[in-house]
């Protein structure tokens, strides 16, 4: 598999900042995370936040090393 | 005189290889960008019809390797949609057509950077080539 390139990397990372927005602002009814292949869970806000915040590190993380 | 010639022909053919490489990156990225706008596109298509014709109308939903069965939509207010890594969230849809709204803008952007882009390696590769085509024409 390829690495992701600078552009996907800094795509994903805004999609994580306007998924953190919408979920901030109280736009999101319900929040499902994807468990294996097909299971999405609901979950509550502050685990949906508290992913976020991790992929968004991961990410900045990622983009610094690229 | 041609062997001093050598190092600079080969650095303009080494960079034209370069500049190949980017620019059929650059157009990779510009096809994979107008494929997601057009899914989007039909996306926010599919969201009108729901919203405004889709109570009770009965949806064929996929259930692998081209079967489907049927199902009846019950509601026409909300979508679930993806909005990053393993997340989906349920929201009006109404909140859904501007955040795509909102995609299809950026991604407009950002094709538009690339055509840039990809306009000045052509530049440059034109420029090259009429540079070796001299060279040529000279030795």
């Amino acid at each position: 598999m390829q690495a992701p390139t600078k552009m996907e990397l800094e795509a994903r990372l805004r999609e994580m900042e306007e998924a953190r927005k919408l979920i901030e602002e109280g736009r999101a009814s319900r929040i499902y995370l994807k468990f294996g292949d097909e299971v999405m869970v609901e979950v509550d806000r502050d685990y949906a936040l508290e992913y976020i915040e991790r992929r968004i590190l991961a990410l900045k993380a990622a983009l610094k090393g690229n | 005189m041609a062997e001093e010639k050598a190092p600079a022909v080969d650095r303009l053919e080494e960079e034209l290889r370069t500049l190949f490489g980017q620019a059929e990156s650059i157009r990779q990225q510009i096809a994979t960008i107008d494929a997601t706008v057009l899914d989007l596109a039909t996306v926010l298509e599919t969201l009108d019809y729901i919203k405004q014709r889709g109570s009770d109308k009965v949806v064929l939903v996929p259930i692998g390797a081209g079967n489907f069965i049927r199902a009846k939509v019950v509601d026409t207010e909300h979508v679930i949609m993806g909005v990053g890594g393993r997340l989906s969230v349920e929201a009006s849809i109404d909140d859904a057509k501007e955040l795509i709204n909102q995609r299809i803008e950026s991604l407009e952007r950002l094709r538009l950077d690339l055509r840039r882009k990809l306009e000045e390696v052509n530049a440059r590769i034109r420029e090259i080539l009429e540079k070796t085509q001299q060279g040529q024409q000279g030795a």
